[in-house]
C-alpha cells in the first residue's frame, strides 16, 4: 500500500514544502519521455504499476517579478502555490527540495551552474517570470533540460491579474502534457454536496479540483445529494427531495435550467450519465425493493435492469456505454457486480472484503475504484478489471467513500469522514503522493468529478 | 391516562394480530431472511425524540384528536427499531407497529409517512435503499394488520437526518428505525 500523507487544507497558505522523494516510484511505461538513470533514492514498490510513470525530478524555483506588494498577494503568490501545488501532486513530477536551489543561475548558463541545480537531485529547472501588463498579467516559462542546458518548452500566457491561478493551472497542464502526452487534470472541476447552509440541508456545489472557487448551484432548502456530470459538462443530475419523496433531477452547471426528471418509483437515488448524455442509470425502488433501472433524461423510456428480492443500489455506467457496476448484498454482503445494459451477463467483480460499495470506472474503463472494506473503516480500493488485482489507495482512519475519477485517470477524490467532519480528498489514483483535503466549510460529500478535460 | 391507553392498545394489538395472522395478511412483509443470531442487540426502549412536552392534563376528551396538534399526534406513533444491516421486523417493533395500528384504526382519518432511517455505517446510497426497505416493512406490517394502505406514505433518509449523533452502539440503534409523521387529521 502507498504511504499516503496528509497535508492540511492549502487554500490561502504559502507553498508547502515538496513532497519527498520517497514516494513510491515504478518501472515506466512506454509514454516515458524521462532521461533513463535518473537518481532515484527510494525503494521500488512494484505492487503500484498501475498507471504511473517515472516521476521527473523537477526543479521549481519561486517564479521572478517586479517588487510590488499588490501584485505579489494577487497574483505571484497564487500563481506559484498553485504551479507547485500542480506540479508536486501530479504524479509525473517530484519536486526537489527549494532549499537547496542556488541562487540566482537562472537559467544556468554553464556546466558548473547546471551541476549546481542537478546537486539538488533535479533533472529540470522550470523557469518562471510574471510581470504587470496594465490590468492583465504576463508569464513567460522556460523548462530547462539540465543535462543538456537547453531549454525545451517555452511558453508564454497572458491574462487578467486575478486569473493568475487560472495561468498556473494552464501552465502545469502543458508541462504534463509535455512529459505524458496528454494534458494534466488541473483545470477541471468537481461538483458535491454540502451541509454548509443550514441543518438539515444538502446542496450541490461545484469547485476547481483543488477545492478553489467553490459556488453554491442548487437552492432547494432540503437534501440534494450525488450528484453526477453530463459527459459535456454542461449539466449535473442528482437525487433531491424538493417534492414530498426524492426524485431524479437535472440542472445547467450555472444553476439555471433545473428539470425533474419524472419517474414512477421511489427513491431513485444515485443518478449515473450514460457516456452519450442521453440515458440516466439510478437506483428506483418499487415496495421497498430497490433495483436498478435506467431512463430516458426526459423521463421516457423507463426500463428495469437487476429483477433481485435483495438490495441493488449505486449504478454506474461504464465509459464504453456498454455496462453498469452496481452494489447489490443478493450473495448475502453488499459487493460490487456487472452487468450489461439488458442486465444480463451479471458478474460479480469484488470477491474479498464484506463491504465493496460505489463502483467507479477509470475514464479507459480498464479500472474500477470503489469504497472497500474487510475490517474497520472503508477505504479507497482500486482494481485493475483485467487481472483482478487490487490496490488500497487511501489509508489512515474514518471512513473513505465514493470515490469518483479525474477525466485523464490520473487522480481520484472522494469523501473522508475525521471524527465528526466529512470533507472531500483528492489524491493519485494510483496511491503515490500526498492526499489533499479541498474542502474545510460544513461537511462535503458525494464528489463528482467533471468528465472531459477542458 | 396515555398508559392506561397504551397497554390497552397493545393488548388490542395482539389479538388484532393474531386475526391477522390466522387470515393470511393481504400484504406479506417483505422477503424476510430470518436475522441473523449473533447481533441481536439489547432491545433498547427510545422515546421517540420530538416527544410533545405534556401540557397540564387538557380538558379533552380522551378520544378525540380534535385538539391535538400534529406534533403531538406524531407522537403517538412510537417508532420500530431495526438491527444492523437489516430490515426484518423485530418482536419489539411489532408490538410496536401493533400498538401503532390498533391507534390509526380508531382514528381513520390520520393520514401519515413512514420515514426509514439508518445508522451512519455503510455508504450513503446503499443506506438510502436500506432506509426505504425499512419504512415499506414497516408499512406493509401495517397494512396486514388492516391499516389501510392509501392512508401512508414512505420515504427514506437513509443515514441523512440521525436521531442521535453519537459514532457509538447506542446513537447507532436509535438511528436504525421507522420512524412516524402525522401529516393530516
Amino acid at each position: 500500500m502507498a504511504g499516503v500523507m496528509w497535508a492540511a487544507p492549502v487554500l490561502g497558505q504559502a507553498p508547502k514544502p515538496p513532497i519527498s522523494a520517497s514516494s513510491p516510484s515504478t518501472a515506466s511505461p512506454s509514454t516515458s519521455t524521462a532521461p533513463s538513470g535518473f537518481a532515484q533514492s527510494s525503494n521500488i514498490d512494484l505492487t503500484l504499476t498501475v498507471g504511473a510513470g517515472a516521476r521527473r525530478p523537477l526543479a521549481i524555483p519561486v517564479t521572478i517579478a517586479p517588487l510590488l506588494t499588490d501584485l505579489q498577494t494577487r497574483a505571484v503568490d497564487p500563481f506559484y502555490t498553485t504551479l507547485s501545488d500542480d506540479l508536486g501532486g501530479s504524479g509525473v513530477f517530484v519536486v526537489a527540495d527549494p532549499a537547496l536551489y542556488p541562487k540566482a543561475m537562472r537559467p544556468p548558463q554553464n556546466r558548473e551552474e547546471g551541476d549546481a541545480w542537478k546537486a539538488t537531485s533535479a533533472q529540470f529547472l522550470l523557469d518562471t517570470r510574471l510581470s504587470p501588463d496594465g490590468g492583465n498579467v504576463i508569464v513567460e516559462a522556460l523548462l530547462w533540460d539540465l543535462g543538456t542546458l537547453k531549454s525545451i518548452l517555452s511558453k508564454k500566457y497572458t491574462g487578467e491579474t486575478r486569473a493568475a491561478r487560472r495561468i498556473a493551472h494552464t501552465l502545469a497542464s502543458d508541462l504534463v502534457r509535455q512529459f505524458t502526452g496528454k494534458p494534466g487534470p488541473f483545470l477541471t472541476k468537481l461538483a458535491f454536496s454540502s451541509d454548509r447552509d443550514e441543518p438539515r440541508v444538502k446542496e450541490v456545489y461545484t469547485m476547481d479540483f483543488d477545492g478553489e472557487n467553490q459556488r453554491r448551484i442548487t437552492n432547494s432548502r432540503t437534501l440534494s445529494l450525488a450528484p453526477d456530470w453530463s459527459p459535456d459538462g454542461t449539466k449535473l443530475v442528482y437525487q433531491s427531495y424538493e417534492k414530498d419523496t426524492p426524485g431524479l433531477w437535472l440542472i445547467g452547471k450555472d444553476g439555471t435550467d433545473k428539470k425533474s426528471i419524472p419517474v414512477p418509483t421511489q427513491l431513485n437515488a444515485s443518478p449515473s450519465f450514460s457516456p452519450d448524455g442521453k440515458t440516466i442509470a439510478f437506483c428506483g425502488s418499487v415496495r421497498g425493493n430497490t433495483e436498478i433501472y435506467t431512463v430516458q433524461t426526459d423521463g421516457s423510456g423507463l426500463k428495469r435492469l437487476t429483477e433481485n428480492a435483495a438490495i441493488d443500489s449505486t449504478p454506474r455506467w461504464s465509459p464504453n456505454g456498454r455496462e453498469i457496476a452496481f452494489t447489490s448484498n443478493r450473495q448475502g454482503t453488499p459487493q460490487i457486480f456487472i452487468m450489461d445494459l439488458e442486465g444480463a451477463n451479471v458478474r460479480r467483480v469484488t470477491l474479498a472484503g464484506n463491504w465493496n460499495d460505489e463502483a467507479a470506472f477509470s475514464p479507459d474503463g480498464g479500472r474500477l475504484a470503489f469504497a472497500c472494506r474487510n475490517e474497520g473503516d472503508f477505504q479507497i480500493c482500486v482494481m485493475d478489471l483485467l487481472s483482478g488485482r487490487t490496490v488500497q489507495i487511501s489509508s489512515g482512519s474514518g471512513a473513505h467513500e465514493g470515490p469518483t475519477w479525474s477525466p485523464d485517470g490520473s487522480k481520484l477524490a472522494w469523501e473522508v469522514q475525521r471524527g465528526s467532519s466529512t470533507q472531500i480528498a483528492v489524491g493519485n489514483a494510483d496511491g503515490s503522493g500526498t492526499t489533499r483535503i479541498v474542502t474545510t466549510s460544513g461537511n462535503n460529500y458525494s464528489p463528482s468529478w467533471v468528465k472531459t478535460l477542458e | 391516562m396515555k398508559q392506561s391507553l397504551k397497554a390497552g392498545s397493545v393488548a388490542l394489538a395482539a389479538v388484532a394480530f393474531v386475526v391477522a395472522c390466522s387470515s393470511k395478511p393481504p400484504a406479506a412483509p417483505p422477503p424476510a431472511p430470518t436475522p441473523a443470531p449473533v447481533s441481536t442487540p439489547t432491545v433498547v426502549t427510545v422515546e421517540p425524540v420530538a416527544t410533545p412536552t405534556p401540557k397540564p392534563t387538557p380538558k379533552v376528551d380522551a378520544d378525540s384528536i380534535a385538539g391535538r396538534s400534529i406534533n403531538e399526534l406524531s407522537g403517538m406513533l412510537k417508532p420500530a427499531f431495526f438491527d444492523y444491516d437489516k430490515a426484518d421486523i423485530r418482536s419489539d417493533a411489532r408490538d410496536v407497529l401493533a400498538a401503532n395500528a390498533t391507534w390509526l384504526k380508531k382514528y381513520p382519518s390520520v393520514q401519515f409517512t413512514i420515514e426509514g432511517h439508518t445508522d451512519e455505517r455503510g455508504t450513503a446510497q446503499y443506506n438510502l435503499a436500506l432506509g426505504d426497505r425499512r419504512a415499506n416493512a414497516a408499512k406493509d406490517y401495517l397494512v396486514s394488520l388492516g391499516v389501510d394502505a392509501s392512508r401512508v406514505k414512505t420515504v427514506s433518509y437513509g443515514k441523512e437526518r440521525p436521531f442521535a449523533t453519537g459514532h457509538d452502539e447506542d446513537s447507532w440503534q436509535k438511528n436504525r428505525r421507522a420512524h412516524f409523521v402525522v401529516t393530516g387529521k
